[in-house]
């Protein structure tokens, strides 16, 4: 149908159009066979190629007689009209410059024709149908059209822009002058978009053929004076590159051949096609292996390397390479190769080198040897350097022929003077004299050095071994093992001495502990031979210290010695300093004295606790008889109160009823006398005889008498009683601890009541009271005291004698003195009487407290007891206490 | 008139007690005597007032200052003396603390101390019971120069109101 004539109509708008759509595809064809096909001019059709298309098939839509077919026209040169922008970029790209420059804006452009092409064929978003003008039918379009629109002119804006950049940048007048023409041509073939007014509904006729007509004459014309090949230096290489003598290869900056020369080629031995867009690396491995990361940054350099020809011929090529650079932007695109065949050149130069290589190794191992041989002497040389000894090496006569540092130390002379010089002369010069070498050793005494050697000789032979050339002599200084050996003994001998003393302490220390075990014996000490006067090494001159003057001086088991600018406490508190002191240190400077100081210590603690001891244990017994005899006291005081209880009942009756008695018997006798007085009266004689027998018989007168008497004495003896029982009570009222004011005559007379049965039968006991003030005291204690002493008297009268008791006072004090006519004290004794448990009576007879608890006792009233003794006559106690008239604080209890 | 002086001794022992008989024997008291508090205080319940009771301090049972303390509690009046040869300090402060003892005499006794004693006990008891009489009449004439008065003032209105 759309070749069928009748479905069309004449219209001469029509007309315009198809006259330009051929006329620029023939342009097309044109200028493409002008350029002998290359991409510019491919580009160049498909360019004049849509334009055409479109201008065809609108013009065909103008013709078309019914709408159907008209929007087959229509598509078809919106066909032609979405690829009109994208043909005309590519061919300006391609013409302008490297496609690759503005590859990115080619590919979206060629994709977003493709996508309004389809939207054209296979949508109506693109074409919505057509409008009818006068000219005849118009397309109308959809969103997609006019989105066309707008890319469309993007595109013109930006070739426009290419172009005007091309004009500037335009290095040749020819060039220039071509842009110029192009950028007319573009810029009035881009006024062909009036054609697009009636889609946006404008009547205008869409004369858009004659500016597109203008353009094809206006290119046709620059193209065709201008062409687009000039006579550039681009056509110049490549001609010079055809006759090049080196190799030349081109790459671009991936790798692949561009350009290749023809002595490349035959060297190579592939065609110049087989060549092209080929990757180097699949040609030339080893170009392709150079780094070009310089080289792009603008170096150019040269190399020599191996090439292999297609068939396996080996090159030795010299390359030189350099970039090719944009001519715009200087930035590069591409490397060249220029290689020059030097594989001739290469073979010769092999072979000089091959040679000289040999030489050199021969010289070398020699070098090498020398270099050993060097080492190993100097080796030798410095090991010698470095012994003590002296070590020199003579010819047979004795001439040096070397020697070590050592030799040239002792002698004092440069290395260079030694040689050659006779080594005895040399010797003798420093005072060793030696007569000559033997070989064998020689030990020589060096007097200004005091110094001993050791020569020795031995005699050097050469390298076979049997021929002797000279002697080797070494001198060695043994005067540091002489010396020590001499120390050695003499320490041998100190430790042998030190080990017996050391026994003989030892011994002597397990003697003294075995004597301690055995004997318990706490004053044993180690004699320590080491024991220094303290003052004397201290210098010490304080002739107030204990210490200072005395000979086996342990000044630190000394108290109150006078050391470290103070007196000294006790040993116990002080043996902490002086373990840290130089005379104990000195003392105790071998471990054994130490430890038989350590002993002497130990046994002076020992010896000072065991009396602690003592004094301990003698006190606790004293304090123990103390506590025994008050206990007896009090008891006998409970006893005493108990039985006074059960004798004053019928004391006081008897002695009541004795009064009673006495007045009764006086009623009696009155009674009787009375009786005798009425009998008187009576004058009866006979009465009277018989009244005078019987008070004869009945002896009344006698009893009358006696009655009274008898009375009287039973009266005394229970008045007697009364005060034995009261005496018993206050003796022995011992809890009674206070002081009171008291009589001391009372009180001896109380005591001497309670002893009196051990007095009566052994002594006249003789009383001498004086005087004596009221005084406070404590009774109960003092009758014990005069107990004791009474008894003490009584006992020391062996048969019969006396008890002289007598008191006194002064001003301050009262006296009581007991003497006895008794055996006396011996005078060795007489110091002792008062220490507790001392006693001379027999054994149960005595405790040995009585005098120790009275001297207690007298001390407590601040009073003094004294005695006086004479053997065989007798002994005097005279107590004093002081004389307290009122309860002073001078008296009081110390202890029970 | 003096009425008879009646005097008690208590004492565990018999002996004690004709021997305290023997020493009052001129004086003209009634005297009873017993041989333990218990009875003592019998005596007391029963018979006319006792006027002044001795008694020993230590007898079987109850001791001296138990029973005069009784006697002090059921018979105030009478006059209280200890006779003891126990004497020793608790047993003294005892007796007089909690008996209300006059007199403590210890044994053995002297006679003529002991009657003197006892004839100032009972001049104590009859002068205690003078003072009491005295004092019973004084305010019986009190109470009565008060009734006077009290007449005397209604008398003295009566005359004043009679010429009204």
């Amino acid at each position: 149908m759309y070749l069928n004539p009748n479905d069309y109509i004449a219209n001469c708008y029509a007309l315009p159009m198809f006259i330009v759509g051929a006329s620029i595809t023939f342009l097309g064809l044109f200028i493409l066979i002008r350029e002998q096909h290359s991409r510019v001019g491919f580009s160049f059709l498909f360019m004049c190629l849509s334009i055409g298309l479109y201008l065809v098939a609108t013009g065909a839509n103008y013709l078309s007689r019914d709408a159907s077919l008209s929007l087959f026209w229509i598509r078809i040169s919106q066909l032609g009209a979405v690829f009109i922008p994208t043909t005309i970029l590519l061919f300006t790209e391609n013409h302008l410059s490297p496609v690759h420059r503005y590859r990115f804006t080619a590919v979206t452009s060629i994709v977003l024709s493709m996508l309004f092409a389809i939207g054209v064929l296979f949508t109506d978003l693109h074409v919505k149908g057509s409008s009818q003008f006068f000219w005849g039918r118009f397309v109308q379009y959809g969103p997609l059209g006019f989105v066309y629109t707008g890319f469309f002119f993007c595109i013109m804006v930006f070739i426009l822009r290419l172009y005007w950049l091309a004009y500037r940048k335009s290095s040749s007048e020819q060039q220039k002058k071509r842009m110029r023409g192009l950028f007319i041509a573009f810029s009035g073939g881009y006024l062909g978009a009036v054609d697009f007014l009636p889609v946006f509904g404008l009547p205008v006729y869409p004369f858009g053929y004659l500016p597109i007509g203008f353009f094809v004459v206006m290119s046709a014309t620059v193209l065709m004076r201008y062409h687009f090949t000039d006579i550039t230096p681009e056509l110049a290489a490549k001609q010079i590159l055809e006759t090049m003598q080196g190799a030349v290869i081109v790459i671009d900056l991936k790798g692949k051949i561009q350009v290749t020369s023809r002595v490349a080629e035959d060297m190579l031995g592939y065609q110049k096609s087989e060549l092209l867009d080929k990757d180097i690396k699949s040609i030339l491995p080893s170009l392709s292996e150079v780094n070009t990361t310089p080289l792009l940054s603008g170096k150019s350099s040269s190399l020599e390397m191996t090439w292999y020809s297609r068939s396996g011929q080996r090159f030795e090529v010299s390359v030189s390479e350099s970039t090719i650079t944009n001519l715009s932007d200087n930035s590069p695109v591409g490397i060249v190769y220029a290689a020059y065949d030097i594989t001739e050149r290469k073979q010769a130069e092999t072979a000089l080198h091959a040679s000289r290589a040999e030489l050199q190794k021969e010289h070398e191992k020699l070098v090498q040897l020398f270099r050993k041989v060097e080492i190993a002497k100097r080796e030798w040389e410095k090991t010698m350097d470095c012994i003590d000894d002296m070590v020199i090496l003579t010819d047979m006569q004795g001439r040096v022929i070397r020697c070590n540092r050592s030799f040239q130390g002792f002698v004092n002379k440069p290395y260079d003077q030694l040689l050659g010089r006779d080594c005895i002369e040399l010797l003798v010069e420093r005072g060793i004299e030696v007569k000559e070498f033997f070989s064998k050793e020689t030990e020589i005494f060096h007097k200004p050095a005091k110094r001993w050697f050791r020569v020795s000789a031995y005699p050097a032979s050469g390298i076979d071994g049997e021929q002797v050339y000279g002697t080797v002599i070494t001198i060695h200084d043994i005067t540091d093992i002489k010396l020590m050996t001499q120390k050695l003994e003499q320490t041998n001998t100190e430790i042998e001495e030190n080990r017996l003393s050391l026994r003989h302490a030892l011994n002597e220390l397990s003697a003294l502990i075995r004597r301690v075990e055995n004997e318990q014996a706490f004053n044993v000490r180690f004699a320590n031979p080491d024991l220094r006067k303290c003052y004397e090494l201290k210098k010490c001159s304080k002739a107030d210290c204990p210490c200072y003057g005395k000979d086996a001086v342990r000044c630190w088991q000394v108290s109150g010695t006078h050391c470290g600018g103070a007196v000294q406490g006790a040993f116990a508190l002080k043996i902490d300093n002086c373990v840290e002191c130089e005379v104990y240190k000195t003392a105790a400077s071998n471990p054994i004295f130490q430890i038989g100081e350590q002993f002497n210590n130990m046994m002076n603690i020992l010896e000072h606790k065991n009396k602690e001891l003592e004094t301990a244990y003698s006190e606790l017994k004293l304090s123990q008889a103390k506590i025994l005899q008050q206990e007896k006291m009090a008891s006998i005081g409970q006893l005493a109160a108990g039985v006074a209880h059960e004798i004053n009942n019928p004391i006081g009756f008897v002695s009541s009823n004795l009064g009673t008695l006495d007045k009764y018997l006086s009623r009696l006798m009155e009674y009787t006398s009375v009786l005798a007085a009425v009998a008187g009266d009576l004058h009866d004689l006979a009465v009277d005889a018989r009244l005078a027998d019987e008070r004869k018989r009945l002896k009344i007168d006698t009893i009358i008498d006696d009655a009274r008497k008898l009375i009287a004495e039973s009266r005394d003896g229970a008045d007697r009683v009364k005060t034995i029982v009261q005496n018993l009570k206050s003796f022995s009222r011992v809890d009674q601890q206070q002081a009171i004011d008291a009589d001391i005559n009372e009180c001896l007379e109380t005591t001497l009541n309670i002893v009196w049965n051990e007095l009566k039968y052994k002594a006249t006991v003789s009383k001498d009271y004086g005087s004596l003030p009221r005084t406070w005291c404590y009774p109960q204690q003092l009758n014990q005291v005069f107990m004791n002493l009474l008894v003490n008297a009584a006992q020391a009268i062996e048969k019969q004698g006396t008890i002289m008791i007598r008191t006194w006072a002064n001003a301050n004090s009262l006296y009581a003195s007991i003497a006895d006519t008794g055996c006396g004290i011996a005078a060795a004794n007489i110091s002792r009487i008062f220490e507790p448990f001392f006693t001379t009576k027999e054994v149960g007879k005595g405790t040995g407290l009585g005098l120790s608890i009275t001297y207690d006792i007298i001390k407590n009233h601040k009073g003094d007891i004294t005695v006086e003794s004479e053997v065989g006559k007798g002994t005097t106690f005279t107590v004093r206490i002081p004389a307290c008239e009122n309860n002073s604080s001078t008296l009081h209890q110390e202890e029970v | 008139m003096m009425e008879t002086f009646r005097l008690l001794f208590v004492d565990d022992e018999e002996n004690v007690l004709q021997s305290l008989k023997r020493v009052f024997l001129d004086a003209d008291y009634s005297i009873q005597t017993s041989t333990s508090g218990q009875e003592g205080l019998s005596i007391l319940e029963a018979g006319p007032p006792i006027h002044v009771v001795v008694s020993d301090y230590r007898m079987p049972r109850m001791n001296g200052v138990e029973f005069l303390s009784m006697v002090a509690r059921k018979w105030p009046d009478t006059v209280r003396i200890v006779l003891s040869g126990y004497a020793d300090t608790p047993a003294v402060i005892g007796a007089i603390n909690e008996g209300g003892i006059y007199k403590f005499i210890s044994k053995p006794w002297n006679d003529d101390e002991l009657r003197v004693a006892v004839a100032n006990a009972a001049t104590l008891y009859f002068l205690q019971r003078r003072i009491a009489e005295l004092m019973h009449q004084v305010k019986f004439k009190d109470d009565e120069i008060d009734r006077l008065r009290k007449d005397l003032r209604l008398l003295s209105r009566v005359e004043v109101r009679s010429p009204a």
